[in-house]
């Protein structure tokens, strides 16, 4: 397989994280889930230590992590400030996901009733881009891998750096506990041709999907700018934490009956073992 | 050029990130001559001049104690602003005071669409008109337009309360889920979503104090008529 040169978004996104290793991999469980403390310890200390991408938690903003911004609540735009990623989340924020047993219908995309038009959201894209007071800062759109097609297009319309296209959302570290909206060669294939056909071949494409070291470095080699691996680190997670929704008597879903152990070293274990997968997959296609 | 008279620092806007309005006023405290009264704190108020319709002007301020700023301002001005008391001399674009978190905004002039969009608490007061969807997606904040408001006024409110002192538009309270509004003028077409209640005298005493907090001096007779979101009051 040829190997491609890294596309001019990596290269900024590197550049953004220059401390790091690699920010090609990260997380959206901040954004996606309700994470516990061991939780965050956990993917605080993979980010120190490997580089992984992380998104500011809503008390403890960090300039040096993705900052997300709900485009149906208030924007925080002192969170923006000195920002080198921001991320429009084009999805229900946290707070609105907590009716039990409605997880499927939380993954529609949501729009704001002032948000109807393009140039609208390219205001917005423009407000956090002036006061990031940074002209490098990353500036991007995470939308469910639904129609993938119109999504890129109206995204690069509106000025955005990159789309992340998720694919398996990921609403807790425990297993199970995932919706899958697409296939995920086929969303990458339709979100290269549209970025290819357009002006703006620069544009970024994240994906959040579930598949293993050798896929992941071959979705990095064709193209895709990092990649979300919560799924597969869902996958490792022990049995004991399982939280699937048990039905109630009243044949309502609910969250969970069972308490998840305080200790989340396997979070941690996970994804320096994905690392290490992924540099063996790196060095022997390199070699 | 910025310089401090009496406990007031003026700057000029010029070509500043006007996004950024507090890293440029912590650059002009700086710069202040070291014997300054004001030494490296902020002074009591703090005076733009020459804003020229710039996008995005004072976004995100937060505790300061008092900015006035003369000349107009662009869209999503004062856009996220926090413990602040602003007043903006001239005219203002689309979304002034978009989500604002609290404290006091009033334009002296007029603003276009969506002003008080998504502001969670505090007070935006226009003294003139206001264009389109005047406090869309309003959670908890008070919007006073003392002049007229365009079409859609309201639209998806969910909390807090807006004041209409001319005429509103077509659509008003369109998708309207809480909070209140209170229509001095007329109104050609209201929403399904709202019906009109009784004015009493919580209302009233309400209204008094927001048309004071906006500086505006006058009593409160009937000639408010009160609409609330039909779900809220079933």
């Amino acid at each position: 397989m040829m190997t491609q040169e890294p596309r001019p978004i990596a290269q900024r996104m590197e550049n953004a994280f220059p401390e790091t290793m690699n920010a090609r991999l990260f997380s959206r469980f901040m954004v996606d889930a309700t994470v516990s403390d061991q939780i965050l310890q956990s993917l605080s200390q993979a980010q120190r230590d490997f580089g992984f991408g992380l998104y500011s938690s809503t008390t403890t903003g960090s300039t040096n992590e993705i900052i997300p911004v709900f485009v149906d609540e208030p924007l925080q735009v002192r969170r923006m400030r000195d920002a080198k990623c921001v991320e429009f989340q084009f999805l229900p924020s946290i707070a609105q996901r907590k009716r039990h047993g409605m997880w499927r219908g939380d993954w529609k995309p949501t729009l704001p009733p002032d948000l109807d038009h393009a140039k609208r959201t390219a205001d917005r894209v423009e407000l956090a881009r002036r006061t990031s007071g940074r002209p490098d800062a990353l500036i991007g759109a995470a939308v469910a891998a639904a129609n993938v097609a119109q999504d890129v297009r109206f995204f690069i319309d509106c000025g955005f750096d990159y789309i992340c296209l998720i694919v398996d959302g990921c609403y807790e570290p425990s297993p199970g506990q995932r919706v899958s909206l697409a296939m995920c060669n086929e969303t990458i294939d339709i979100a290269r041709k549209v970025r290819d056909q357009s002006d703006r071949r620069s544009f970024g494409i994240r994906v959040a999907a579930s598949g293993s070291p050798r896929q992941v470095a071959e979705w990095l080699r064709d193209g895709i700018d990092a990649i979300a691996i919560d799924a597969w680190v869902q996958d490792r997670a022990p049995a004991t934490t399982a939280a699937a929704p048990v039905e109630s008597f009243g044949g309502i879903l609910i969250e969970s009956a069972r308490t998840a152990p305080g200790n989340a070293a396997w979070l941690y274990s996970s994804i320096r073992d994905f690392y290490a997968e992924i540099r063996s997959e790196q060095s022997f296609f390199a070699g | 050029m910025a310089h401090a008279v009496n406990e007031t620092l003026e700057i000029q806007i010029a070509n500043h990130n006007v996004a950024r309005l507090d890293s440029v006023i912590s650059q002009f405290v700086r710069s202040l001559p070291s014997d300054s009264s004001s030494g490296d704190s902020l002074p009591a108020s703090i005076h733009f001049t020459g804003a020229s319709g710039q996008d995005y002007l004072g976004a995100g301020l937060n505790d300061l104690t008092s900015i006035l700023v003369s000349g107009s301002a662009g869209k999503f001005a004062f856009c996220g602003m926090d413990n602040c008391e602003c007043t903006l001399e001239g005219n203002a674009g689309d979304y002034f005071g978009h989500s604002l978190a609290s404290g006091l905004l009033i334009c002296q002039g007029s603003v276009a669409a969506g002003v008080g969009a998504m502001a969670r608490s505090g007070l935006v007061a226009v003294y003139g008109t206001a264009g389109d969807r005047a406090a869309v997606s309003l959670r908890g904040a008070d919007v006073l337009i003392r002049g007229n408001a365009g079409t859609l006024a309201g639209l998806d409110m969910r909390q807090g309360t807006l004041i209409i002192g001319g005429v509103a538009g077509e659509g008003l309270g369109t998708g309207m889920r809480g909070g209140v509004i209170f229509l001095r003028g007329d109104a050609p077409n209201i929403s399904q979503d709202i019906e009109e209640h009784r004015l009493r005298e919580p209302d009233r005493l309400k209204l008094g104090l927001l048309l004071l907090k906006a500086g505006i001096k006058t009593t409160v007779g009937k000639e408010f008529r009160v609409f609330r979101p039909r779900s809220e009051s079933a």
